[in-house]
């Protein structure tokens, strides 16, 4: 059908436009989406090399490189979804083409920025020998998908929130600057005596971000064993979420333009 | 039923206006402990519209009277209240603003692929129609520079371009013919002439009514949500002139507090008309309510930027059989004005003229319409013309 390829045509427009604007007139360009990530990875690296003790991390700046860059991936994709349809409030109000490009285009453009930042670790990866398996990279390759499906889900639900619920945006930064805390970007979980029990001991172990974070690191041979049962309940989990948000979506798009 | 391009039943729109936005967090806590209700508005009321294939349909009302409303819930953008339908036979580009989604940073080339895919073309259709664009909109050369860098004229140029080549069936207008400068504006109604040929549905929205006469076959006037007129677009703007006319003169008699009753004679229910292009037949009713014996009526034309055209008075004696209605008609032969709004005023005067019985400023309206060849001359009238040119012929 004409409508899908014209989809197409939207997406890759959509998509290329804010790549492009993203880093107009500035100098240093593309080279952005690398410098933020690394320079908190030497920061942190710096602190951390010296204060850790008793953790059982064999490639701590590999450990800390891939925690930064998938939290800093999860967090693009929710922040510019959420914001997706606010930003093409202009021409929503003028074109009725498929809102959902706009969501999905957003989520690509945080997808893209995971891709040049993987270049880094890929590196990393070299320099420090480690050897991926092909089931890794597959491992690897199928929680970034199931990341990809749970913050569209997340992304078609807020997008349509934050048009009448502005303060969204500042609860769900704040969300992330706590969650940053706890998640096992610079820690590991074992350093901590979790027995203990507790609501926060509980927090980090299933937090799905971190157990996200952690079973890529495991598939990229970096830190701890692969767990597909993990995998699988995460990508089972990213499923639910996507339906609810796709259809809580196509519910209340139809009535959007009122609202801006 | 196939010949139809738009069909809209039983269209209703509402809007609900909350007293206070609770779009943050702290309106929202407040407002649960302060419910004040929205009240519904009622933008759109019982509408029943076919549009068919190949109409030229213009919609004109005054502001706030839903015509934009109409046609963003035509272009998909809302939907209708429960219970309305809108079916839309054919693909449809919505023109509610030209360029929508230009940005500014990026090169012409560029913006012609965002904004040919906003309007839902494939990459594949924008490559193929993309130097017939660049031709158009005469850009030349500054297809590469960012669009920040054009005239406002060259970006209206640049989206019309754009516009027009989406080979739509059905295109929805608002306001945006008679874009650019002079040499512009033809061509691209040019366009749109042709488009009317090729069978075309064009719904347009202008506060211009000599543009919605020239184009439109079809007209439809809203008033407050309501369509109060459907039919023959000629029929149609003269009502809604005439009505624009009587709320202006309410609103000026409301401001002069001024009141008719105390005349003895009063002139009411002026029409005037064009009859075959150059004669205007003007007629009026005269209620001589204390028969007052001999009077004069006064008829002055104006443009409507008040320059004063013509003006002329009775010389009526002994007026024979008093009653207390007479109507007044009044012939002028080859007024070869140009084309524009024109007013008559009317005074009645005593039998010296000297003393203003009744007196009422721009009575009705008339519009005078030129064919396109004399369009191209400028000035107050419109005068019949002979060019000669004589070959001079050198002695030697």
């Amino acid at each position: 059908m004409i409508k899908t390829r014209n989809s197409f045509t939207l997406l890759k427009e959509l998509i290329k436009t804010s790549f492009k604007m993203r880093y107009q007139n500035s100098v240093l360009g593309v080279l952005w989406v690398l410098i933020k990530p690394y320079a908190t990875f030497i920061v942190l690296f710096l602190i951390w090399s010296r204060i850790r003790q008793n953790d059982d991390v064999e490639f701590f700046s590999l450990y800390l490189l891939t925690g930064i860059i998938f939290y800093t991936y999860i967090t693009e994709m929710v922040t510019l979804g959420m914001m997706s349809l606010l930003d093409k409030a202009g021409i929503i109000l003028k074109v009725n083409f498929p809102r959902q490009i706009a969501v999905i285009a957003s989520q690509f453009n945080a997808l893209i920025n995971l891709v040049i930042n993987m270049l880094l670790i890929v590196i990393f990866i070299l320099a420090n020998n480690i050897q991926v398996t092909l089931g890794g990279l597959a491992y690897f390759i199928f929680l970034t998908i199931s990341a990809f499906i749970a913050c569209l889900g997340i992304s078609f639900f807020f997008s349509i929130v934050s048009i009448r619920f502005r303060d969204l945006k500042n609860i769900v930064d704040l969300g992330f600057f706590l969650l940053y805390w706890l998640t096992p970007i610079f820690f590991t979980l074992s350093s901590f005596p979790l027995g203990s029990g507790g609501v926060m001991s509980y927090i980090l172990k299933y937090n799905p971000v971190g157990i996200l974070i952690n079973q890529v690191r495991a598939a990229l041979g970096v830190y701890g064993t692969i767990d597909v049962e993990k995998g699988i309940i995460f990508f089972l989990g990213s499923l639910i979420i996507f339906i609810l948000g796709w259809s809580f979506f196509n519910k209340r798009i139809k009535r959007v333009a009122e609202y801006f | 039923m196939n010949d139809i391009a738009v069909s809209i039943k039983n269209l209703n729109k509402s809007f609900f206006i909350a007293d206070n936005k609770k779009d943050t967090l702290r309106s929202l806590v407040v407002s649960l402990f302060n419910q004040g209700k929205s009240k519904p508005f009622h933008a759109l009321k019982n509408i029943h519209l076919d549009i068919k294939k190949g109409e030229f349909i213009g919609i004109i009302g005054r502001n706030g009277s839903g015509k934009s409303t109409l046609l963003k819930v035509i272009a998909g953008i809302y939907s209708p209240d429960k219970g309305g339908e809108v079916t839309v036979n054919g693909r449809m580009v919505p023109f509610l603003e030209l360029g929508v989604g230009f940005n500014p940073e990026l090169s012409g080339r560029e913006n012609i692929f965002l904004n040919g895919a906003i309007l839902g073309l494939t990459t594949k259709e924008i490559k193929k129609r993309y130097n017939d664009i660049v031709e158009f909109s005469e850009l030349g050369d500054f297809i590469h520079t960012p669009v920040k860098n054009y005239s406002s004229g060259m970006k209206v140029r640049l989206a019309f371009s754009i516009a027009i080549q989406t080979d739509a069936d059905i295109y929805i207008l608002d306001e945006i013919l008679g874009v650019g400068d002079g040499a512009f504006r033809s061509k691209s109604i040019g366009v749109i002439n042709k488009l009317i040929e090729q069978g075309k549905t064009v719904i347009y929205v202008s506060h211009s009514l000599g543009s919605v006469q020239k184009y439109c076959n079809r007209v439809v006037w809203l008033n407050q949500g309501e369509v109060i007129f459907d039919g023959d677009t000629r029929t149609g703007i003269d009502q809604y002139r005439q009505s624009l006319l009587e709320i202006e003169k309410l609103q000026k008699a409301e401001e002069e507090k001024y009141d008719r009753v105390d005349n003895d004679i009063v002139v009411s229910k002026v029409r005037a008309e064009i009859i075959k292009d150059y004669d205007l037949s003007i007629r009026a009713a005269i209620q001589n309510k204390k028969l007052v014996q001999n009077y004069n009526l006064k008829f002055s034309l104006t443009r409507d930027d008040d320059l004063l055209i013509y003006e002329t008075t009775s010389n009526f004696s002994n007026i024979s059989n008093l009653v207390e209605c007479d109507s007044v008609y009044l012939t002028l032969k080859n007024l070869n004005l140009s084309e524009g709004d024109y007013y008559v005023d009317v005074a009645v005067l005593d039998e010296n003229n000297d003393k203003v019985l009744f007196m009422d400023k721009r009575s009705t309206v008339f519009h005078i319409e030129r064919s396109e060849v004399d369009n191209k001359d400028r000035g107050l009238l419109t005068l019949d013309k002979s060019w000669d040119i004589q070959k001079y012929i050198s002695k030697n």
